[in-house]
């Protein structure tokens, strides 16, 4: 039996780092090329799509729905839980606050 | 365990989980301008996603993927095959969808690379011109360097260190092991394909003899005295193994420098073991067509520029996955699939007369240590003037002594991984 307590905790860090493949991005007319301050987010979001696909799977939920409030709120406390035990713990130590933040924007809806 | 204040409650998460699939749709960037010509050679994990991103990235180049086997057989998960705990058909995966997409996949072997013209030759006679080249040709084997240790030899005592025949040989040998007869699985020196691999698959060998042959016993013998998630490893197999499995590393003997496949005899400096089935996993280096395009250096790898992964011997040719020199990044399916995405930016950039900037990557990978148990590691790295470093605090293994529950679920998230990572290459 698996503890719920547990399966919360993975369930959150499946949602806060859900990421797109630029395969699945909506297209934008064809005019070369598209320069923007997200550049670089970008580029930081690709890791993210090793795990988390654009569906749901047991344990590594899609990132959808969420605010980019509540995601940066996700990830700033997987940041600074002393807590180890979910890879999410691991990986979040490793971006600044500014990046978080700007992975929650990337990633979440406007509140 | 304590409570963790930023835990969704229960009706949180059930909202959470139904809030469906992608919602806001953030256009990529895309260059539909380039005609550009790009060659890839050797669809894996790390070429099969290249090409994939690559059209997407410039739906008006033509990309080709050049691989020798019309279907894939993924080593991830194939510890478990070994394991006897599923199906080598489940490892299995075909390019047609890679095809649907635009890419052009052409069944072939790639015999040569000439960087001065920019061709690259094929086994069938043909060549084909390049503007940019990405090779992510895998691992070759170094036959010999354990005298001995030959592709003849391989059939007797098999490696399984690429997925397919290999993997099923190791298995029915396992199979037909008298309950009492040993087995000796071999550890390379770093750096390999999948540096915890070895261990997993004493894991589950350990489990299966466990159940199903308990008077027999795995032995590791180990070029190197650490290995990757060791402290996990070895609590795990204290835990569960004790009878069952004994790992010898290099100061206590544990290298093998000769086989003898003929009596199944592995020769240490010190002693002659032989057992009812010999796991030998062999030194490595670097696909064979990546010699052959000039990638490599005197270690057999391939440096790269780490934001292109251009080569840093030759221009124009991107290396990717197992056979670069990526390290601290690992040479895993998770990496070789990140750096397809990151090479496909640069290369679309580039292609565009933009230069590719620095970013942050990382690596996830999951070991199972039980049939229903598994355990973690995860890097950060930036790449900044090109050179892969860990990010300082970040990263780590799963926690020691922690209570079934974290090792069941990071067994049900790595089972999710491996869903994801084929989709992402595969689709
Ligand atoms: C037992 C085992 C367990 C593993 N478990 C994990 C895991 O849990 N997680 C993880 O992340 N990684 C795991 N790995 C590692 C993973 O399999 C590799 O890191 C990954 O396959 C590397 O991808 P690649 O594209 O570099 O090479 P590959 O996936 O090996 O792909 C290379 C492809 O190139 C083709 N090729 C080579 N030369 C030519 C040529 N000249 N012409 C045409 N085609 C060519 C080959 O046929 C092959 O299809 C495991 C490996 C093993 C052995």
């Amino acid at each position: 039996m698996i503890a719920w307590k547990h399966a919360t905790m993975i369930i959150l860090s499946a949602a806060v780092m859900g990421c797109r493949s630029p395969v699945e991005h909506q297209r934008l007319t064809p005019t070369d090329p598209v320069v923007s301050d997200s550049d670089d987010i970008e580029a930081i979001a690709l890791s993210c799509s090793g795990c988390h696909a654009d569906e749901a799977r047991p344990g590594i939920p899609a990132l959808s729905g969420l605010s980019s409030g509540d995601l940066y709120d996700s990830l700033s406390s997987y940041k600074r839980s002393t807590d180890g035990s979910t890879v999410m713990h691991r990986i979040a130590r490793g971006y600044s606050d500014e990046e978080l933040q700007r992975l929650a924007e990337h990633f979440g809806e406007e509140s | 365990m304590p409570t963790q204040p930023f835990f969704p409650n229960r009706r949180d998460l059930l909202s959470l989980i139904s809030a469906g699939t992608i919602s806001a749709m953030l256009p990529a960037k895309v260059y539909a301008q380039t005609h550009a010509r790009i060659v890839v050679i050797g669809g894996g994990f790390g070429g099969a996603t290249a090409a994939r991103e690559l059209k997407a990235y410039m739906p008006n180049a033509q990309i080709t993927l050049i691989e020798s086997n019309s279907v894939y057989t993924a080593c991830p998960f194939s510890n478990l095959v070994i394991g006897g705990l599923r199906d080598l058909s489940a490892q299995r995966f075909s390019y047609d969808s890679l095809s649907a997409s635009g890419v052009n996949v052409v069944f072939d072997t790639a015999t040569d690379v000439d960087a001065t013209t920019q061709t690259v030759s094929l086994s069938s006679g043909t060549s084909l011109s390049y503007d940019r080249l990405i090779l992510s040709p895998g691992i070759s084997i170094r036959w010999n360097a354990i005298e001995g240790y030959d592709e003849e030899a391989s059939a007797i005592m098999p490696h399984a260190w690429k997925a397919g025949t290999q993997t099923t040989v190791l298995r029915q040998q396992l199979e037909a092991l008298d309950d009492g007869e040993n087995v000796i699985l071999t550890a390379p020196p770093a750096p390999f394909r999948c540096p915890p691999g070895p261990y997993e698959r004493a894991s589950l060998i350990a489990a299966y003899l466990k159940s199903n042959k308990p008077r027999s016993k795995l032995i590791i013998l180990d070029a190197k005295d650490q290995f990757s998630k060791m402290p996990l490893f070895l609590e795990a197999w204290a835990e569960h193994y004790p009878d069952h499995l004994e790992w010898r590393g290099a100061s206590d003997d544990g290298r093998v420098s000769r086989v003898s496949p003929s009596t199944r005899t592995v020769h240490t400096d010190f002693e002659d073991l032989s057992a009812g089935v010999v796991n030998v996993i062999p030194p490595q280096k670097a696909g064979t067509i990546a010699e052959r395009a000039g990638v490599t250096d005197a270690t057999g790898w391939c440096p790269i520029d780490a934001v292109s992964f251009e080569s840093k011997l030759v221009a124009s040719v991107h290396v990717i996955g197992d056979a670069t020199i990526a390290a601290p990044m690992p040479k895993s399916a998770f990496s070789a699939n990140l750096q397809a995405k990151v090479c496909a930016l640069a290369v679309a950039e580039l292609m565009s007369g933009h230069s590719p900037s620095a970013t942050t990557l990382a690596n996830t990978c999951y070991s199972y240590i039980t049939e229903d148990q598994a355990i973690s590691i995860v890097g950060v790295y930036h790449n900044e003037d090109g050179v892969l470093s860990s990010v300082p605090d970040a990263g780590g293994i799963s926690p020691l002594a922690a209570d079934a529950g974290i090792r069941q679920l990071e067994a049900i998230q790595a089972a999710s991984w491996f869903e994801t990572i084929t989709a992402e290459a595969f689709g």
